[in-house]
């Protein structure tokens, strides 16, 4: 409206004709409809345009250079969604709705979409429903659903609370009442097959082969359960405290690769886990912050908040400084690369805002998701610890913080 | 003052003392069975580290005596020491519901988080332990009145199953 009467006004004559104009236009469609036709009109002789038919796409030729992003939608939360982008080009694919605080996770191939989800019978109100949703990814369409009890958590989107076992069969669903517990979904039977108590631990981090899986607990340990060929728990073990939560608790947002597993603390302390075995062990911790760094007070901070590339040679991590309790969600002021091999850190990039980083599985780019703009932002990743700028997309979700790769 | 031994008919003395002994041995079995996820639950209760173990195997064995010593000559002892259990469990709830905390209850079966109902149900279960411990009305237990623990063993069992599944179903706002 400003730039209507600006322009109205430092142009007048430009006004005044567009208004000559426009009154002389309706003068003209008043006389039409008042005058009777003098002559019969014409007979139409064009060809009528063909009904337009709305159609659905598949992504069978579109790129596989591909990430899924969760929305949670927490302005309008019964729904949520997964969007699908061309990670090369910031193109946008496709999307999945995931209803009421969805949590997602892939298959090993990337060819299905698990989603753990609840409905409500009037909307944001009514009788609960808890599916478990199954989506193929070429058309984005469900493929079956298998019936929860209605206890999954209903949290923002965080990898550990959908996982699929090592073997592909089983299903982990986080419930919490706020009690916790897993539902354990049966992909070859679609059914719920057992619902496992978790007392105190939290996610599920599964082994890289056979119906394994550990826990982070809230006394500082991980639990370790395996289970059986029909999902029942056929041994459990916790590890030796290996953190203190008041102290210094650990995300829960774990990389993986193979069986190793790293974990970063709120303060910055990097602790590489074999979760492969029937009981948690420690391979190697480090520290992220030297005590230069630490007087400045850096920290790691965000959701997704640090990725390792497929080789398990670099992990960058989204820092902030001036960090202090409650700051352990701040989107990275800075990305900072090490080298895991020899504890180094070798880079400091701008961070973009970043809350949820992931590398693709070819370890060819690192895929960001900046918890201030809802922007995408992905680079290539050359293995040097140099990021070139390869694709961004201005507004990925409204509230997106988890991000998984296809390729 | 010399207190008087409260003394009551076998009924009311022999049925809450099958409703506690039931509980227990239930109980005590259940976690030796499962121990690894009772080291899980003492965790989750924040038991000391160098207590889980030796509690994972002490507290379901004391669970298991003390319910057979209420079936037993030494029914005041049973009684004693399930009144100290029960107590220990209630102000253990309390302890963490108070801090907001809201764990699993460990209860047995399907999670339950921690609640005020619950330590009041520990409360209610202490009580038990008074009429259990009192001394016999000389009177014949008859048949029937073995039939009546009987069924008020099951009753209770249905009674109790009931009400965590009440508990489990309650929906209403928790402040913490």
């Amino acid at each position: 409206m400003n730039t209507f009467f600006r322009s109205v006004g430092t142009r007048p004559h430009a006004g005044a004709q567009t208004l000559s104009r426009l009154a002389a236009g309706l003068l003209l469609a008043a006389s039409a409809h008042a005058a009777p036709p003098s002559t019969p009109p014409p007979k139409t002789t064009a060809q009528e345009l063909p009904a337009e038919t709305l159609t659905v796409t598949s992504l069978a030729q579109a790129p596989t250079t591909r990430v899924y992003v969760a929305d949670v939608a927490i302005s309008h939360i019964v729904d949520g969604r997964i969007r699908v982008f061309d990670a090369t080009q910031g193109r946008f694919l496709g999307m999945v709705s995931t209803g009421f605080a969805g949590n997602f996770t892939l298959s090993a191939k990337a060819d299905e979409l698990y989603v753990a989800t609840t409905y409500y019978s009037r909307g944001t109100r009514g009788e609960r429903t808890d599916l478990l949703e199954v989506h193929d990814t070429v058309n984005l369409a469900p493929q079956y659903e298998v019936l929860l009890p209605p206890r999954r958590a209903q949290a923002l989107n965080y990898r550990g609370l959908v996982r699929v076992t090592g073997s592909g069969r089983f299903v982990l669903v986080q419930n919490a009442t706020p009690a916790t517990s897993i539902t354990v979904v049966d992909l070859t039977a679609r059914q719920v097959v057992n619902e496992i108590q978790t007392p105190g631990c939290w996610g599920t981090l599964p082994a890289a082969s056979g119906h394994r899986f550990s826990m982070l607990c809230g006394d500082g340990k991980v639990a370790t359960i395996t289970l059986n060929e029909q999902g029942q728990v056929a041994d459990r073990q916790v590890s030796a405290k290996l953190f203190d939560a008041d102290t210094d608790a650990w995300f829960h947002h774990a990389e993986q690769v193979g069986d190793r597993y790293w974990f970063v603390s709120f303060l910055g302390q990097l602790t590489e886990l074999d979760l492969g075995g029937s009981v948690a062990r420690v391979v190697r911790q480090q520290s992220l912050v030297t005590a230069a760094d630490r007087k400045g007070g850096w920290r790691p901070g965000g959701y997704q908040n640090f990725a390792v590339d497929p080789s398990a040679h670099w992990l960058v991590a989204g820092m902030h400084p001036k960090g202090a309790e409650g700051s352990h969600k701040s989107p990275a002021a800075q990305l900072w690369v090490f080298n895991l091999q020899t504890g180094q850190r070798v880079a400091r990039h701008p961070g973009k805002g970043t809350a949820s980083l992931t590398f693709s599985h070819n370890g060819e780019r690192l895929q960001a998701l900046d918890g201030m703009t809802g922007a995408m932002n992905v680079w290539r990743w050359p293995g040097n610890g140099k990021l070139t700028h390869l694709s961004s997309v201005a507004k990925a979700g409204e509230a997106a913080l988890h991000i998984e790769s296809h390729d | 003052m010399n207190a008087t031994p409260l003394t009551l008919d076998p009924l009311a003395v022999w049925i809450p003392a099958a409703w506690l002994a039931t509980l227990l041995l239930h109980a005590g079995l259940v976690k030796l069975l499962d121990r690894s996820l009772f080291v899980q639950h003492l965790g989750a209760y924040r038991v000391p580290d160098a207590l889980i173990t030796p509690l994972s195997g002490a507290l379901p064995v004391a669970e298991i005596g003390f319910g057979l010593l209420l079936l037993s000559p030494w029914r005041e002892v049973g009684a004693a020491g399930a009144s100290a259990l029960l107590l220990l469990y209630a102000s253990t709830m309390a302890w963490h519901r108070k801090a907001g905390r809201r764990l699993d209850c460990g209860c047995g079966g399907e999670p339950l988080p921690l609640s005020w109902a619950l330590v009041l149900r520990n409360l209610v279960l202490t009580l038990l332990c008074l009429p259990a411990s009192a001394s016999l009305v000389p009177r014949e237990m008859h048949l029937a009145d073995y039939g009546v623990t009987l069924g008020a063993v099951l009753l209770g069992s249905l009674l109790w199953a009931a009400f965590h599944q009440v508990l489990r179903q309650t929906r209403r706002p928790h402040p913490v």
